[in-house]
């Protein structure tokens, strides 16, 4: 029990959130929101994991010190790229998708698709 | 050549194909590609002759730096990737391939399906995954559709959706473990207690779960799959190639976390209920690639049967039946995707006469009817032996039978386009020379993998199998009883009720998509909960 | 009354998860952290371990992470496409350079500090390899070049296929260098100027790619308001 970290329960908590942003809210623009919120959380998670206080940076003279994981800092670099790239491909998807529908909401977007045919 | 130019040559030619302004330089394509395949062959001859996996570590060594690993079965799997990459290419070298971008994001996917393939390292395979699906979402939109582009929003954000569950599961995991190589983790799951491991084990298998489409997450499936406005070549490539790597996935997670939760049983369960949905489904669309999407939800659950068992014969039918279901799936929806052309609409009904029209399509889809539903000679009907072989002695050994027949219907259903209805007597229509190239290589590969199938198997799975002559006749005869009931069931049953017309859907919003993920989440971990702890 | 029932159900889930997560809360472990930390400095030569990680022991990752800021940059070109504006490139630029009716405190603002920006970017890029630092972060900085000239002078023509073809070749050249070092046979660069040229190019990529998306959207904005009027 003392050995949980209150940065990797702040992570997961997030995580949870988004996940009522995905499911509860109709908006298409809050579903990317949750998506990107979903994101930050497992990186909040990332970052917490094997982290204690005092602990230095993995750059420079690090001899005889605690060092932090310098693993999860390369990873959650690729993991902020790959968010942003994927963010800019949905929003610009969105852009196109209202500009045929012509609604933000997902189910008007998909009564309007079934009716399409 | 290294392992590793397999998987970044591709891209850089393409790359250097694109910026030049040359016009002619598009056919150095096909060679990049007949190169690639010829590596690839040459990879597997050398581990099947001398029997040691190929290993390289790319940048470090040990657990430092990543691994590529080919062994037997995934350079087997990476032969198949490229040789269908190849004959897509010649399938629409007249059409889509003058397009550089099309070009560079097609040979882009080739690449990252065969880093799938070989990688050992998980973070690794999460990338190659994340790009491979904006890149199909990119081609699904390709033509700018309207309802393509909804479709491919829909797509992109469940399978994000279900990668953001695989990355939870790869991060606690990496906390636990210490490590990110699968050999690695392998290791040292072993060493640890199921209870630990009921989380992680739980969001990983979720996020594959999800990219397999099984129940109750396969909406994005039929979407993508079966979405109109797609060019042929890219629903040939998602439903012929992409999808099989979601099955390789699940193989390597069952295969990491296998020492300390066994959950064979409840994804047999699983596997079953989604073959009966996909066919139940299929049975009740008119559209033409909307079937092929249904039932290819239909394989996938027997695969996952066929692999959740634990003896080599079943494993082995499992793997034949991916490589089976690649070659039809991709045969036929090449062919549907040149008939929709000539014919301009999808629906089942209007299209009549293509054995007379179109011979040489009509011939290949009769080709890959025969072959996924398992007639004699064919492909299909060695993997499904195997299949039942590996049953044997099991509770779910009367159910294949059940989705053999489900499968038999539904293709019952198609075979439709084939015949002349209408008596309208259509006149011949001039196909592509390069389509029909490549419809017939097809077709042709399916009918020398069936009548060699249990050599290709021994050799290739170290199997020392004998088909035995009068099991297969029996099955022969059920093969043949089934078209019997098929047309039947057909004729008395679907052709009279206009439910089974209209063609009928479960259309879902992607709220209620993202609920049945949560869903799926839960009902996996209340299952390691109860089944293994 | 919908939504309060979902919030419910997920922060019941949230218990449950985190109750079954207390569990393993207490198995952690460091092995692969621990041999980064002893061996990559004297390995790779560089004193920052990230950037050796990322550049050096996983240049896998990298190079596939490059490659989707490209692809994302071809699907928002190939997503918002402007019929408009190809057609009527010359009546959009206007022939004054300079908008007066925008803010002037603005302009003379961030036409002295714009040379900082740059600098700082140059700084983040090529110190990477021995302070917080690198590739993709200076070359997300660096894209302020071209926004804040936009911000000076919005009414000059800015072509975007220019970043637009940059980005690849800077990108070609850069899975060049990994080739040739992948292979070892060239061992003319020691692996500390690899990985700050590596850092260079990334930073220039990375830098072309962004300013690419952000001239496509400042387009896109004047094309709608054209079909407004």
């Amino acid at each position: 029990m003392n050995d949980i970290n209150t940065v990797e329960i702040a992570g997961l908590a997030l995580f949870f959130i988004a996940l009522f942003g995905l499911i509860a809210r109709r908006d298409i623009m809050k579903s990317i929101l949750s998506l990107m919120i979903m994101e930050i959380g497992i990186i909040l998670y990332f970052l917490g994991a094997n982290f204690r206080p005092g602990m230095v940076p993995p750059i420079g003279d690090i001899t005889n010190k605690a060092v932090a994981d310098p693993i999860p800092q390369a990873l959650v670099i690729t993991i902020i790229v790959i968010g942003v790239a994927t963010t800019a491909v949905t929003l610009s998807m969105y852009i196109s998708m209202f500009h045929r529908y012509g609604t933000w909401d997902w189910k008007k977007a998909r009564n309007n698709r079934l009716k399409d045919g | 050549m290294e392992l590793y130019s397999l998987i970044l040559a591709p891209i850089l030619i393409s790359l250097i194909i694109y910026l030049i302004p040359y016009k002619k330089i598009n056919y150095i394509s096909i060679l990049v590609q007949v190169g690639a395949l010829i590596l690839a062959i040459r990879n597997l001859m050398v581990i099947k002759s001398t029997g040691i996996p190929i290993e390289i570590n790319i940048g470090g060594s040990g657990l430092m730096g990543i691994s590529l690993y080919a062994d037997s079965i995934s350079s087997l799997f990476v032969v198949l990737v490229t040789w269908l990459f190849l004959i897509f290419n010649i399938f629409s070298a007249t059409d889509y391939m003058h397009d550089k971008l099309f070009k560079f994001l097609f040979l882009t996917l080739e690449s990252l399906i065969i880093l799938l393939f070989l990688s050992r390292d998980l973070f690794n395979i999460f990338i190659s995954i994340e790009i491979s699906i904006i890149i199909s979402a990119i081609l699904i939109m390709y033509k700018r559709d309207s309802r393509s582009i909804y479709d491919g929003l829909l797509y992109l954000m469940t399978n994000t959706t279900g990668m953001m569950f695989f990355l939870l599961g790869i991060a606690i995991i990496y906390r636990i473990c210490g490590g990110l190589d699968i050999d690695f983790l392998k290791s040292s799951i072993s060493k640890l207690d199921a209870r630990t491991l009921v989380i992680p084990y739980a969001l990983l298998l979720a996020g594959t779960g999800i990219k397999c489409a099984v129940i109750p997450v396969f909406s994005w499936l039929p979407k993508a799959h079966g979405t109109p406005g797609a060019p042929p070549i890219v629903t040939a490539i998602l439903s012929g190639i992409y999808i099989k790597s979601s099955i390789y996935l699940y193989i390597r997670m069952r295969d990491m976390f296998y020492s300390v939760i066994n959950m064979d049983d409840f994804f047999m369960m699983i596997g079953l209920i989604t073959s009966i949905f996909g066919f139940v489904f299929a049975l009740c669309q008119v559209d033409l690639k909307m079937i092929l999407a249904y039932h290819t939800i239909s394989q996938l659950g027997l695969m996952m049967i066929a692999l959740s068992i634990d003896t080599p014969i079943a494993q082995a039918g499992g793997m034949y039946h991916i490589i089976n279901h690649s070659l039809f799936k991709s045969l036929l929806a090449l062919s549907a995707g040149a008939i929709i052309k000539q014919y301009n609409t999808r629906n089942l009904y209007e299209i009549n006469g293509v054995m007379k029209a179109m011979p040489f399509a009509g011939i290949a889809t009769l080709v890959g009817i025969l072959g996924i539903t398992g007639a004699p000679f064919f492909n299909g009907s060695i993997s499904k032996y195997f299949i039942q072989m590996g049953t044997h002695g099991l509770w779910i050994e009367k159910f294949i039978n059940i989705i053999n027949l489900g499968t038999v219907m539904s293709f019952v259903k198609m075979s439709n386009i084939l015949f002349d209805k209408k008596k309208l007597h259509p006149k011949r229509i001039n196909e592509r020379k390069t389509q029909t190239i490549a419809l017939m290589l097809f077709s042709v590969q399916c009918l020398l993998l069936g009548i060699f199938g249990s050599k290709f198997t021994n050799y290739f799975f170290d199997l020392n199998l004998v088909v035995d002559l009068k099991l297969y006749a029996i099955k022969t005869l059920y093969w043949a009883g089934f078209i019997v009931i098929g047309i039947l069931v057909y004729k008395f049953v679907i052709s009279k009720y206009a439910f089974f017309k209209k063609g009928f859907a479960i259309d879902l919003a992607f709220n209620e998509i993202v609920v049945t993920i949560v869903m799926y989440f839960f009902i996996i971990l209340g299952g390691v909960h109860y089944l293994v702890l | 009354m919908r939504q309060k029932f979902w919030a419910v159900i997920i922060f019941i889930a949230f218990l449950i998860f985190s109750y079954i997560y207390i569990d393993s809360a207490n198995t952690s472990s460091t092995e692969l952290a621990d041999l980064y930390i002893n061996n990559a400095q004297a390995n790779s030569q560089v004193q920052n371990i990230v950037t050796a990680i990322y550049l050096d022991y996983r240049i896998f990752d990298t190079i596939f992470e490059a490659l989707l800021l490209l692809i994302a940059v071809i699907a928002i070109f190939q997503f918002i496409k402007l019929e408009i504006f190809e057609n009527n490139l010359e009546k959009i630029a206007s022939s004054e350079s300079i908008d007066f009716s925008q803010s002037s405190i603005q302009r003379t603002l961030v036409s002295i500090i714009y040379p900082i920006f740059i600098i700082f970017g140059i700084y983040i890029i090529t110190r990477g390899t021995d302070s917080p630092g690198g590739g993709f972060q200076g070359g997300a900085i660096m894209t302020t070049i071209i926004m804040c000239r936009y911000l000076i002078v919005p009414n000059e023509r800015y072509d975007y296929k220019i970043p637009y073809t940059l980005e690849k070749i800077f990108y070609s050249a850069f899975l060049i260098l990994v080739f040739i070092f992948l292979s070892k046979k060239i061992s003319f660069i020691s692996t500390r100027q690899y990985i700050q040229i590596a850092n260079v190019l990334l930073g220039i990529k990375v830098a072309c790619g962004l300013s690419a998306i952000f001239l496509r959207f400042i387009y896109f904005g004047k094309e709608e308001a054209e079909e407004i009027e």
